[in-house]
């Protein structure tokens, strides 16, 4: 009845015409209206979350973008010292913190300098950039695992990436020199880098450069089947501008390491080498949140996967892994971290 | 603790003995003593003044006393007046040991004194010399009477109690290792993290109290602090002067009712030892170095065979300042190995390179910090007091011991094979500082360096750019307002820039002994003047000037400059062109004494325009340069001397000097 009305109504009309018209015939047809219109919206809700379930979401690296402040109560400037007593003799540089692009994490930082004139030094953010990273796992010839890394600098990043930082726990992991992105060891010295062997990759080279939109591959060799591991991404920063040394308030305004892009990925894990089955198990029910975190799993499937890893059925859970991957319910790394635990 | 010694002293001011001639015989005399009870803590102050039978018949006696201590503080005081004797008997509280007490008396004739009505001033008070002090007191109101009042004082009698009771006294420092001053917070919490802190400041406590452990008040201590040469000079060695050695908030202090006394003493920028000294009553209670430094640096383990670094700059360089120049953090000294073994294994794998870097190749650590830490002077003076933007220094920052400087001169900037794969080297060499702890590499390729900084907080890693440039071609004022001229430059204070539009050092090709040249001109403070500063100067080096020239004209310009050579020659160009040709630096027989050397007749434009001085030649110590001056050219006067002028001088050997318009012989 609904449906002839609509049409009844629509004839020749144009449609604002129309929907005036299908208004003004009654209170009861503004009725019928509404409840049409409220099921659709329900309707849509509800598809909309069948869909999130159903498909997985793969997560960008995570960033913190708040606004970066200079603090209010900046420590005034040392110009020089009282020669007789050696207390330092202060001047206000009054700095202050301009943004250029706030999307490529662009600033200015600007000051009264030595000699009284105003200076300025322009930076960029490590986390400018905006990345993806998408792992996936093979066996080598020697019987090791070749771990592969697709780094994705998004087209909404907003500069390009220099480096990709990313942990293993593993003895013998070796880095593969791919003529783009170069491997560092990061020293256990810096607190960051000290649980685990972090190795960065980064772009050293003045014929690579990675844009926004584009993406660089790498890879890893071990023995140790992957697990969950951590990683980071940085845009380049460099600090120019200034005609005299930098004051000491852009250390609080450059991202630290912890203000990395930074999410997980999989990675050598040695102590995943000879895990009792109820500790793989274990493992796995551990990581279900960081999977669902990560986009790498729909919640249809961690609820699966709940199921039958509480009720310890490693085996089923291995099986039910080959077939979400083929329904993309999971992604590579989860499936990868499923078959290391057989 | 000692018993008071009770002195009683008398002292009497003969003054009227003489003026015996004139009081005929007649006399006053003064009387005063102190005595200070050292179960109560009393003094007390005795004083008299007593006239004979005739003064005191034209004069009253008085007397004005006062108990001071040894500042001169009055701590109390008395005053009398009687016709033939005056005496004072009065006390202060709180008059403690080990300090000087004094009672200081005026002994005072009182006379009235009849003037037009008669005068009478018998014994011609009124004709004292004026080596005695005296004064007429005040006007009395009976003038009508012809009459005035007035004090006469004839003598200052002192007496001083010295020998007084002494209480016990003990210090203690705080601590005995302070921190170098003019350290950032970030600085001190990489420094004293992990633990033991090392606080900023020393504080010295005293304590004084008696034989029943009573505090007690009023003790005087003074705290002095001295240069303590020790580790030569906490890593200056042979610098000029004495390093400053820090200094107390309180130099005097006396104990609080607490029987309590503090000072603080706050450390100078470098590192080293400062001997602290505190005397109490003439007697040193403490006697002790103070380390001004920054804990646990170690040395940078010296390259061996295999490894990829060698050290520069120091000892190894025959440098005669600061020869212990690679002190650092562990974590600091960790971070260049590491660096050091990256780098090798990066660029010259075992596989290739079985002996490991070849030694051309290995990587030039120059100067982390000091053994002590501190400011890092690397020229050989100790800087004092606030400096302009121009006399900021390099080394300023290698202070903490986080700071290393890595010459690139054997790194080239350009596309190297790197396992196969085509690198840019210095690129590839950020990212390994990055990987190994440097988290704010500063890039100084304008004076072939990078200056590393491990700080290992959470800071991630960036690059700074050190080398500041203006525009292409500019020159930019040392303190941003060019020099109006006719005035005078300070050499020192040459124009801004790190690479050619500024100033230049030439560097002899094959680089300096430590492998990192700095390619701009010292500013070193003149012997024993810290408010005036020289450029030393070699051949082929120029600094540049903006000035601003008054008005277009023709000008002498004039060089405050020393040398112990003879031969060198210096050059002025504007914006480039030569204007003076080669001026002679004279031989002054020292680079400390200075003359100076003007040429005439020089013709500037007018405006802002860049006046270079440039030293002929190649490499060889020219002279030490003060200051120029350019002042309008004063034509001389005309010189016509007459023929009989001119034969005289040639005749006796002379040659006519048209300028000073004489004979010179």
């Amino acid at each position: 009845m609904l449906l002839r009305l609509l049409i009844d109504s629509g004839r020749n009309h144009s449609p604002a015409e129309w929907f005036h018209s299908l208004m003004a015939k009654s209170t009861r047809m503004k009725k019928i209206f509404l409840i049409f219109l409220l099921g659709t919206q329900v309707a849509a809700v509800a598809c909309s979350s069948m869909r999130a379930q159903t498909v997985i979401q793969r997560q960008a690296l995570e960033r913190k973008l708040g606004d970066i402040k200079l603090s209010s109560n900046y420590q005034p400037r040392v110009r020089g010292y009282d020669p007789k007593t050696g207390s330092p003799i202060t001047y206000d540089h009054k700095p202050r913190l301009e943004v250029v692009d706030a999307k490529a994490r662009k600033y200015v930082l600007k000051w009264i300098g030595y000699d009284g004139q105003e200076k300025s030094a322009a930076f960029q953010r490590s986390d400018a950039v905006q990345v993806m990273v998408v792992a996936s796992v093979s066996r080598t010839s020697r019987g090791g695992y070749l771990y592969t890394y697709e780094v994705k600098n998004l087209p909404s990043s907003g500069a390009s990436l220099k480096r990709f930082i990313v942990q293993n726990v593993a003895a013998d992991v070796t880095a593969e020199n791919d003529g783009k992105l170069m491997p560092f060891s990061m020293s256990r010295e810096i607190p960051f880098f000290n649980e685990g062997n972090w190795l960065s990759f980064a772009d050293v080279s003045d014929e690579v450069q990675i844009d926004p939109g584009q993406s660089v591959v790498t890879h890893l060799t071990s023995s140790a089947p992957p697990g969950i591991v951590r990683c980071l991404a940085s845009a380049e920063t460099v600090v120019e501008g200034a005609d005299e040394d930098v004051p000491d308030d852009l250390e609080s305004l450059i991202a630290g390491f912890d203000e990395y892009p930074h999410g997980y990925t999989i990675g050598p894990v040695d102590s995943l080498k000879s895990l009792s089955v109820n500790k793989r198990v274990e493992y796995l029910l551990e990581n279900l949140p960081v999977f669902r975190k990560a986009g790498w799993i729909t919640e249809d499937a961690v609820g699966k996967y709940q199921e039958l890893l509480k009720s310890g059925d490693l085996k089923a859970s291995l099986q039910q892994a080959e077939e979400d991957l083929r329904a993309e319910q999971i992604t590579r790394e989860v499936y990868e971290i499923f078959q290391a635990m057989k | 603790m000692r018993t008071t010694s009770l002195y009683t002293f008398l002292f009497a001011a003969l003054v009227c003995l003489a003026f015996s001639s004139r009081a005929n015989g007649q006399g006053a005399y003064g009387y005063a003593s102190i005595d200070i009870d050292p179960s109560t803590h009393i003094a007390t102050g005795y004083a008299s003044t007593e006239l004979d039978y005739q003064t005191a018949a034209y004069y009253n006696a008085e007397v004005q006393a006062y108990i001071e201590n040894e500042y001169g503080t009055v701590l109390a005081s008395a005053s009398t007046t009687g016709v033939q004797t005056a005496t004072v008997v009065f006390s202060a509280s709180n008059i403690i040991q080990c300090i000087i007490h004094r009672i200081r008396v005026y002994t005072i004739l009182n006379a009235i004194i009849f003037d037009d009505c008669g005068y009478v001033d018998p014994f011609g008070f009124g004709y004292l010399p004026f080596d005695i002090w005296w004064d007429y007191g005040y006007w009395w109101n009976d003038r009508w009477l012809c009459r005035f009042e007035s004090f006469i004082r004839i003598a200052e009698i002192i007496e001083t109690v010295v020998d007084c009771v002494t209480a016990n006294v003990t210090c203690e420092p705080s601590t005995l290792q302070v921190l170098p001053a003019g350290l950032t917070q970030a600085e001190k919490n990489s420094i004293n993290n992990p633990a033991p802190a090392v606080p900023d400041t020393a504080t010295f406590t005293c304590h004084a109290f008696d034989n029943l452990g009573q505090p007690v008040s009023n003790i005087a201590f003074s705290f002095t602090v001295n240069t303590n040469n020790v580790a030569h000079d906490g890593g200056h060695q042979n610098h000029t002067g004495a390093r400053p050695p820090g200094a107390f908030n309180h130099a005097n202090l006396r104990t609080d009712g607490s029987g309590q006394v503090s000072s603080v003493f706050t450390p100078d920028r470098f590192g080293g030892s400062s001997n602290i000294v505190i005397t109490s009553n003439g007697t040193t209670i403490v006697n002790t170095p103070v380390f001004i430094l920054v804990p646990g640096l170690e040395a940078l383990q010296p390259a061996q065979a295999n490894d990829a670094y060698v050290l520069t700059g120091s000892a190894e360089d025959g440098n005669n300042y600061h020869p212990n120049g690679h002190y650092a953090k562990p974590q600091a000294n960790n971070g260049l190995r590491q660096i050091a073994a990256t780098y090798q294994s990066t660029f010259f794998p075992a596989a290739n390179f079985p002996n490991g870097v070849p030694q051309g190749d290995r990587l030039r650590f120059n100067d982390a910090s000091l053994v002590f830490g501190g400011v890092f002077d690397i020229t050989p003076n100790f800087r004092q007091g606030a400096a302009p933007s121009w006399q900021l220094r390099p080394h300023d920052e290698h202070h903490v011991g986080i700071n290393c400087d890595l010459s690139d001169r054997n790194i080239p900037n350009n596309q190297v094979m790197v396992n196969g794969v085509l690198r840019n080297r210095w690129q590839v060499m950020e990212e390994i500082f990055c990987a190994n702890g440097s988290t704010r590499t500063n890039r100084e390729h304008c004076r072939h360096h990078w200056h590393l900084r491990f700080e290992f907080g959470q800071n991630g890693c960036h690059e700074t750019e050190g080398c500041y440039e203006g525009a292409a071609g500019s020159s930019i004022p040392a303190d941003g307002v060019a020099v109006a001229i006719p005035g005078v430059i300070q050499v020192e204070a040459y124009d801004k820039s790190d690479e050619d539009t500024g100033s230049f050092v030439p560097d002899d090709g094959n680089g300096p002994a430590d492998g990192i040249y700095y390619n701009y001109p010292q500013v070193l403070w003149m012997p024993g003047n810290v408010n005036n500063s020289y450029v030393p100067t070699i051949g082929g080096q120029w600094m540049n000037y903006t000035v601003n020239i008054a008005s277009a004209g023709t000008y002498t310009i004039s060089a405050n400059v020393g040398s112990p050579f003879s031969g060198n020659t210096f050059h002025i160009e504007q914006d480039g062109v030569n204007i003076t040709g080669p001026i002679a630096i004279p031989n002054t027989g020292s680079f400390d004494a200075y003359q100076v050397v003007s040429i005439n007749n020089i013709s500037l434009a007018a405006g802002q325009h860049v006046l270079g001085l440039y030293l002929d030649g190649f490499l060889q110590a020219t002279g030490n340069f003060d200051y120029l001056s350019i002042n309008p050219y004063q034509v001389p006067p005309a010189c016509h001397p007459s023929s009989a002028q001119l034969n005289a001088c040639y005749r006796h050997g002379g040659d006519w000097d048209y300028d000073l318009c004489y004979c010179v012989y």
